[in-house]
């Protein structure tokens, strides 16, 4: 025994060595998470993604750091950490702030899309007589506390546009803190009225028995197509994974390649190109929070600080006028101090708009440069083509042989050809073109009719089929029409490709476009065998391809495109073949 | 048989490589054919030679391979050129082990493309003649009986009268008379023209 202890000690040494060398030349890159329910829970919640960046990233070790919302606040502002995780709200403060930058957004299980995650659902007793918004002027709310975005901020915007001030109107607004399952508890009990929980939660809790189904209902519930919960506020986007402003460029490019290859954890959770954060802007407007607080918050904050004093001039009317002109002054200078922030601020999100636009510019580089290989081959064939019928004038003259016609047909071709070498670039170009995309309204129908011709131009085996079409002016959709087609075209084109594998390139192709609930559903379907329902899953990953020459890349980037329209794109097995389908919001007159 | 009867396939599923191709080779005086599918090529190729096959590698449905192969067990001798897009180096030593004619990385010049048509014609030139004379040299050995073949394939190894006398058992005058009338029948003059027909006949070869 004595032995075996020795042979241990011996080992535990040489563990350590190695492990402190290891240390030593791993650069440490701390991970800032917000921990809402303690740094426990947080810790254990994040693990599998820390061990995946210390896997996938040599050279580093991935350390977690908890904070809650002061502590996340005061070392992002510090820049103590190089990464944080948190959510969609508290990042959207942080990225007007502090100039942090998102490279990644989970992507949920329960999630429609990672930029539509995360809502608030009002509960109350199922008995009671609450049906709209309104009717909880007066009442006691519950919510898990001011700063929680799902659990309080969400919900209280839904609250501002029905015309409910939750700060004012309520009977009583009451912070309960974490966990959010007692808020529902609570209002069953009758201790308060209504209660402000993440959406799903209802769902979770009623399956795993902690609450009897028919005992609370959700207040108010939105439509929302394919999210499989109730909730009583729009969807937001999910948690995001964002760099520091410090934080050096190529470690950013590291995590975000690491977590994009990321493989989903057992629960289903995996990360996402980042979600737009736009719709944020207007929860913090019509909440008056983040940059539209600045007036409203330092208003309240003078009349706090004067108050005595306004009340001291009202008493003592010797000191009226001198107060008059010192709070005057004061005021001056305040307005001055406060247009100065306000306008650094501005400057602040101007340049953090530009690094957006940068990074999503050498986003698309790099999927070009992935590409590079298959447009090479695009525009050797016109080029070798217009080589050969130059080749074969010059022989002619060379031998004589001056007949017009055959001339005058060989020059026609090779301007053909160069139309065709140059039609190619426009596409690359327009794709790779700088800067963000240009929305606009736009009848879907002529686009997709549009994108269809084009692809019937370059592959005329294809036999298309048009199905279920609206009527012409009908499908209005804001949305950037170029991106659109490209999305179309590459759905087409997987369709052809895959019946091209099967020795079916000519079986039939159908598109549809179909009004479906507030929006058009675009599918294209194909017959080119039977995929298995683990391919299915992993098809929306990058760099997954079932091609023997395929990049992987047309799908995701096809969702990256249609997320960032606000809509879905989903792919289904059929007999025989896959519809791949994309829906997207109809137009609303404003928002 | 000369050049002018010459027609070169050329068999790509690109519309303006093929129209391309046949440009070229057309100015260069050359008479093409072109066919969009290798499955077209097999179902309209009657057999004629002299002239070449320009074969893209890869094609959608059937590629160039597969058309060498199905080619190759019809037995017609016509050359093929291969062009493929994509350097291939296993796939080009694939194809010249199956006997193809060159292989060709696109896009190549005009040069080395036109010249390996006119060899590629040219050996199918000479392919053809060989199997022309070696058609007629089997007509005429066929016209003689059994016993003058005998005489004959002797006489070509060099042996005299007597020497054949006495290998086939029959006197000597009877070797006198097979071997006039074989001579006769064969149209030739001396025992080393014997030889050579009996040589561009050679068993070894497959029937035209």
């Amino acid at each position: 025994m004595p032995n075996l202890q020795k042979v241990i000690i011996v080992l535990a040494w040489l563990w350590l060595l190695v492990g402190s060398v290891g240390a030593a030349t791993h650069q440490v890159v701390r991970v800032a998470v917000l921990a809402d329910k303690g740094a426990a829970a947080a810790e254990e919640e994040w693990e599998y993604v820390l061990d995946w960046l210390n896997l996938d990233v040599p050279g580093h070790r991935f350390v977690i750091v908890a904070l809650d919302h002061p502590e996340l606040r005061q070392a992002v502002h510090e820049g103590s950490v190089d990464f944080l995780i948190t959510n969609a709200g508290n990042y959207g403060e942080f990225e007007y702030t502090e100039g942090v930058s998102r490279i990644a957004t989970l992507d949920s299980p329960q999630a429609l899309s990672p930029s539509q995650a995360v809502g608030s659902a009002i509960v109350v007793r199922a008995g009671s007589g609450l049906n709209e918004l309104a009717d909880l002027k007066g009442r006691h709310l519950l919510a898990a506390s001011h700063e929680a975005f799902c659990c309080y901020q969400i919900a209280a915007r839904e609250l501002v546009l029905a015309g409910v001030d939750p700060q004012k109107d309520l009977g009583q607004l009451e912070y309960t803190g974490f966990p959010i399952q007692s808020i529902a508890l609570a209002v069953r009990d009758g201790k308060a009225d209504a209660g402000i929980v993440k959406t799903c939660l209802l769902e979770q809790m009623i399956a795993s028995g902690a609450l009897k189904p028919g005992e609370l209902r959700v207040l108010a519930p939105q439509e929302i197509p394919g999210f499989a919960c109730q909730t009583t506020s729009r969807l937001y986007p999910d948690w995001a994974f964002a760099a520091l402003k410090n934080t050096p460029g190529d470690l950013s490019r590291k995590v975000t390649v690491a977590l994009l290859e990321m493989p989903k954890s057992p629960e289903g959770y995996g990360w996402a190109i980042p979600a737009h954060y736009a719709v944020l802007d207007h929860l913090f407007r019509d909440l008056k929070l983040g940059r539209y607080a600045l007036h409203q918050e330092t208003l309240e904050e003078f009349l706090h600080r004067y108050r005595y004093g306004l009340i001291v001039v009202v008493v003592v009317l010797v000191f009226w006028l001198i107060h008059t002109i010192r709070v005057d002054y004061l005021v001056t200078r305040r307005t001055r101090e406060l247009q100065r922030m306000h306008e650094e601020k501005e400057r602040m999100a101007e340049t953090m708009r530009e690094r957006q636009q940068a990074l999503d510019h050498a986003g698309r580089l790099a999927v070009l440069g992935g590409m590079a290989s298959a447009i090479a081959h695009e525009l050797k064939q016109p080029l070798a083509a217009i080589e050969n019928f130059a080749r074969g004038i010059d022989r002619r003259i060379e031998a004589g042989r001056l007949d017009p016609d055959p001339l005058r047909d060989g020059c026609n071709e090779i301007a053909l050809q160069s139309q065709r070498a140059d039609a190619t670039i426009e596409r690359i170009r327009n794709f790779a073109r700088k800067g963000g995309s240009t929305m606009q309204s736009v009848n879907l129908l002529a686009y997709v009719r549009e994108a269809v011709e084009l692809f019937e131009v370059a592959h005329p085996e294809a036999n298309i089929q048009w199905l279920g079409m609206v009527r012409q002016g009908d499908a209005r959709v804001s949305a950037d029409p170029i991106q659109i087609q490209q999305v179309t075209f590459n759905l087409l084109k997987n369709a052809i490709d895959a019946q091209g594998v099967q020795g079916r390139a000519s079986a039939p192709i159908s598109v549809s476009l179909e009004r479906e609930a507030r929006g058009y559903r675009v599918g294209v379907r194909d017959h080119g065998g039977n995929l298995t329902e683990e391919q299915v899953a992993h098809l929306f990953e990058p760099f997954f391809t079932t091609k023997s020459d395929g990049l992987g890349l047309g799908l995701a980037l096809s969702k990256w495109i249609i997320d960032a329209h606000g809509g879905m794109l989903t792919l289904t097995r059929e007999t025989a073949g896959v519809c791949a389908s994309f829906w997207l919001p109809e137009e609303t007159p404003h928002e | 048989m000369n050049e002018q009867d010459a027609i070169i396939f050329v068999v790509d599923d690109d519309d303006a490589m093929r129209r391309s191709l046949a440009y070229l080779l057309d100015s260069a005086g050359w008479r093409t054919h072109t066919l969009v599918s290798g499955r077209e090529f097999l179902d309209s190729y009657d057999g004629h030679v002299p002239g070449c096959l320009v074969l893209d590698v890869m094609m959608p449905l059937m590629g160039g391979m597969e058309v060498q192969q199905i080619l190759s067990e019809r037995a017609t001798g016509l050359p093929i050129i291969f062009l493929s897009a994509h350097g291939d180096l296993p796939m080009a030593v694939q194809a010249m082990k199956r006997g193809a004619f060159d292989f060709l990385e696109k896009p190549c010049k005009d040069h080395v493309l036109l010249d390996a048509v006119g060899r590629a014609v040219r050996q199918s030139i000479k392919q053809s003649l060989d199997q022309e004379q070696m058609a007629a040299a089997r007509a005429r050995l066929n016209s003689l009986s059994s016993r003058e073949r005998e005489v004959a394939e002797c006489l070509a190894a060099g042996d005299n009268n007597k020497t054949i006398a006495r290998k086939l058992d029959i006197s000597d005058k009877t070797v006198q008379v097979h071997r006039h009338n074989a001579m006769e029948k064969l149209q030739v003059h001396s025992t080393a023209e014997i030889a050579r027909l009996i040589l561009l006949a050679d068993a070894s070869k497959p029937p035209a």
